[in-house]
């Protein structure tokens, strides 16, 4: 049976195909259209019952191959070539934006879809009076933007001058929190950089440990190391269980269990 | 007709057509990705697989058309949710007068 880290590697080999084949367009789009891929994948994999390698491989053939999307994204003329012909109507539209919507909305509203990328740029086209120069060498400190959630890190980011791009991944924490980043906080990066957002795309299954036997405490920890919250009944009259320890769990040990699941326990009271 | 051409026939067709679609799904309601993808792929020819949505939403952003927002899922991660601009709204009316236009003289002629 293969398990999360595995299909986590089908998907990552499919984004890979994926960029490699989009080769040939600017990083910018490239990074756009894998993003959005990314982003359906991890979206269709937790609507998905369980995580099977079926039901993966069956999101991606829907996608279509690397291949077909490059294809397509050769027929919308995505090419670096039209990109800086297009350059500056882009950018006279973002500065009537800009003159309409003011303060985060704006960051976070163009932030979202450019990855936060070229928010400081945006911001260097609706106000000339900064060179361009000065943006090649200021450099800022990445702020902190793990454990928060994408949304909160991208209005960080964007509120120092950075983007961002996402990368998902399988865990037992809540989906769309951000787990790691790269680089690591208080690194100094040149303005405009891309922090690397890993985030909880799914939730991995967890079995359940046997905690039968166990004290209270015990249980506790064993069940708070899988990531496991705990529920207790009694104390209940039981002749034959020391006081205190824990006699019934429900889901029983060896259950697969999907996020913040709480095992129930009764709790020994010793001979009634 | 051998079907490769039938093929090219429909995508010369779709061309035209697909990011006004996307337009009119995103003139009531902001929509994320992969709905987008799921409602244009299940809409009989419009799309022949999910991801070739992508580089089309890409374009519309750049050109102003549709703009972007994260959101908050109750049952998955946060969602980029597609939204139509002003100038997608203007863009998707103009279509719509030239399309009825279009419709008509093609199926007169066809008839």
């Amino acid at each position: 049976m293969v398990d999360d880290a595995d299909l986590d590697a089908i998907c990552t080999d499919y984004l890979e195909r994926l960029r490699e084949s989009l080769g040939d367009l600017s990083a910018e789009d490239r990074r756009q259209i894998v993003d959005q891929v990314s982003e359906h994948i991890a979206s269709a994999r937790a609507a998905l019952p369980q995580q099977t390698e079926t039901g993966v491989r069956e999101i991606l053939k829907r996608l279509g191959t690397p291949e077909e999307i490059a294809a397509a994204a050769r027929t919308e003329d995505l090419s670096p070539v039209h990109r800086r012909k297009d350059g500056p109507i882009v950018i006279g539209g973002v500065v009537a934006v800009a003159l309409c919507v003011i303060g985060i909305g704006f960051a976070t509203a163009l932030g979202a879809f450019s990855g936060g990328g070229s928010a400081p740029n945006r911001e260097h086209s609706a106000s000339p009076t900064t060179g361009s120069t000065s943006r090649a060498s200021t450099k800022v400190a990445v702020p902190v933007v793990t454990d928060v959630s994408v949304s909160t890190a991208a209005q960080s980011l964007a509120g120092a001058g950075l983007g961002y791009t996402l990368r998902y991944t399988t865990s037992d924490r809540p989906v769309g929190l951000v787990l790691q980043q790269r680089p690591e906080p208080g690194s100094f990066v040149h303005l405009g950089t891309d922090v690397v957002l890993v985030v909880s795309g799914t939730q991995s299954s967890v079995t359940v440990p046997d905690v039968v036997g166990q004290s209270q405490a015990q249980a506790q920890s064993t069940l708070a190391q899988v990531g496991l919250e705990m529920t207790v009944e009694g104390p209940v009259p039981n002749d034959q269980v020391p006081v205190g320890d824990v006699f019934t769990q429900a889901p029983a040990s060896g259950s697969q269990v999907v996020g913040k699941t709480s095992v129930t326990v009764t709790v020994s009271a010793g001979p009634g | 007709m051998v079907p490769g051409s039938t093929n090219k026939m429909l995508a010369q067709m779709r061309r035209g057509a697909i990011e006004y679609c996307v337009l009119a799904l995103l003139r009531e309601q902001d929509r994320y990705g992969l709905e987008l993808a799921r409602t244009l792929a299940e809409a009989d020819g419009l799309v022949t697989s999910e991801g070739t949505v992508y580089p089309l939403l890409t374009r519309l952003h750049r050109e102003g058309l549709i703009d972007a927002t994260w959101e908050e899922s109750p049952n998955g991660p946060p969602r980029r949710y597609y939204r139509i601009t002003r100038d997608g709204r203007a863009a998707l009316k103009v279509f719509c007068t030239q399309w009825e236009r279009f419709r008509t003289t093609v199926d007169k002629i066809l008839a």
